[in-house]
């Protein structure tokens, strides 16, 4: 008992597992909902795109003596309307441009970094993420940025699957796919610069891609994916938290970790079932 | 006398340089149903498309009962081909024919009774009923298809527009789909059907449409037949 205590509840004695605790189960449920669209619409380098470009106006926040998610949200927003908007205007593929926008506002955010040298802002914290870090405002901007993203994905479920499933019959049947597709990006950029707190930039693919693919791969529906992957992101952070604390590893890779091993599991059981 | 149901006059439609459908002109009325014949690339997707007002044309007229084709009445439905269609989204049955009732509810509101029951009814009209639960990757093509359909009569529409509805469909499926056709048809609806299935299109449309970009021939499909317009055309379908 004592052993059993000493593993599940002595992390939560200090209160920056607590906020790191809530900042990874918000992001664990907020990734995997959109991740399902994510997945089942192609859009994986698109999520890593976005959370790799948003670097100079977290750097442009920092300058300003702002939150980060303050330069990044908006970063986010800007560059999925303009990718959109670059796709549909030229003709380009859809990953030529993200090519394109996500190799040069990277390398960008990268030359602006020395700039803010003075505040504590290094591409490793922004890589590996720093959930560890999450202060009290960060547990309350994540917790509101998650509301608003699960209140429009409810909101919305039917349209988006439309769109998802048959674009062009969604049109004809006078949706308006067009601003459902900007709507669902802006969405995956809010998505995307509110898990960089937790997982870091490399990993923030990790919560919004895997939990869903493993999801998708057992559910028989897209609201039963959408459900289970949630659970799989909660789980994934929750257990890659644990393991950070316990075994000393950073806790964005943890929660990869845990993350690949849930797929791995749903791919054995979706291996079984055939 | 049946009113009009489509009215196409001079459409030209270009693509940069490239001319898709040139100085094309016919005119359908209520309860007719349509067989578009012509190779690939003869502009019959783009007919399609101009139709349901999703593709800008550069002259001509196109009216849907006599409004502008603007793809807001919801007059029209489409039953898309196999390629256009994202089967990694798990959907069930129900949940597609659903889709048809989507664009008269609101946001946050679940469907409305009225409007599941029309759903309801318009699955068992295509005689899919048992199947409701089934995943749509589970059925056969000729059901996804009629699935399709199903949607289009959930949705109200009086226009349907079926792209290449028979393409990998058995036989005793196109069979079975026809006769949902002939009902639909009987019951006023237009159908226009692209297919390369020639004998689909003798054998069950009452008009011909044979597109080369632009229109070799329009009318009566036995006259069609008889005047050799479709043979000389076969030949490159």
């Amino acid at each position: 008992m004592e052993i059993l205590q000493s593993w599940l509840i002595a992390p939560f004695t200090y209160g920056f597992m607590v906020r790191a605790l809530a900042v990874s189960v918000l992001v664990g449920v907020m990734c995997p909902l959109l991740g399902t669209h994510v997945v089942t619409r192609d859009l994986g380098f698109m999520s890593d795109a976005l959370a790799h470009s948003v670097l100079p106006g977290v750097v442009a926040a920092v300058l300003a003596g702002l939150h980060p998610l303050w330069g990044a949200v908006p970063m986010a927003i800007i560059l999925a309307l303009l990718l959109g908007w670059l796709v549909h205007s030229t003709g380009l593929s859809a990953d030529t441009t993200i090519g394109i926008l996500f190799a040069g506002l990277f390398a960008l955010g990268v030359a602006l970094l020395p700039l803010v040298r003075h505040v504590r802002l290094n591409l490793e914290d922004l890589l590996l993420g720093q959930v560890l870090g999450a202060s009290r405002v960060d547990v309350v901007m994540t917790a509101i940025l998650t509301a608003v993203v699960t209140a429009v994905l409810y909101g919305l479920h039917s349209r988006l699957l439309f769109v998802n499933f048959d674009p062009l019959g969604a049109k004809v049947a006078g949706l308006s796919a067009t601003r459902l597709d900007y709507l669902f990006l802006v969405l995956l950029a809010v998505a995307t610069v509110t898990a960089l707190q937790a997982v870091g930039i490399i990993l923030v693919i990790s919560l919004l891609i895997t939990p869903a693919a493993a999801a998708l791969l057992v559910a028989r529906t897209f609201e039963h994916a959408m459900i289970l992957s949630a659970g799989f992101g909660v789980s994934a952070a929750v257990v890659g938290l644990y393991a950070s604390y316990h075994l000393n590893v950073a806790s964005g890779p943890a929660m990869a970790l845990v993350a690949t091993a849930i797929f791995a599991v749903a791919y054995a059981v979706a291996a079984a079932r055939r | 006398m049946a009113s009009v149901s489509i009215a196409v006059r001079d459409l030209t439609v270009a693509y940069g340089d490239t001319t898709a459908l040139e100085r094309v002109s016919f005119q359908i009325d209520s309860g007719q149903m349509v067989g578009v014949l012509g190779p690939n690339g003869a502009g019959k997707s783009t007919l399609f498309e101009v139709l349901a007002g999703l593709q800008p044309f550069a002259c001509g007229e196109v009216l849907i009962h006599g409004q502008p084709a603007s793809g807001k009445s919801g007059a029209l439905a489409y039953v898309p081909q196999k390629e256009r269609i994202n089967w990694r989204v798990p959907l069930s049955v129900i949940q597609v024919v659903m889709q048809g009732r989507i664009r008269g509810h609101r946001w946050l509101r679940r469907l409305r009774p009225a409007d599941i029951e029309i759903a309801e009814q318009a699955l068992r009209q295509a005689g899919l009923w048992s199947h409701r639960g089934e995943p749509m990757v589970s059925l056969s093509r000729g059901q996804q298809q009629r699935v399709f359909l199903a949607r289009s009569l959930a949705q109200g529409a009086d226009i349907l527009l079926l792209d290449e509805t028979f393409s990998g469909v058995d036989i005793r499926a196109k069979e079975s789909l026809m006769e949902i056709l002939h009902t639909l048809r009987d019951q006023g609806r237009t159908i226009l059907l692209a297919s390369h299935a020639v004998d689909q299109v003798e054998k069950n449309c009452d008009c011909c449409l044979c597109l080369n970009r632009g229109v070799v021939g329009f009318g009566r499909t036995r006259d069609l037949v008889e005047s050799g317009v479709i043979r000389n055309l076969v030949g490159t379908v």
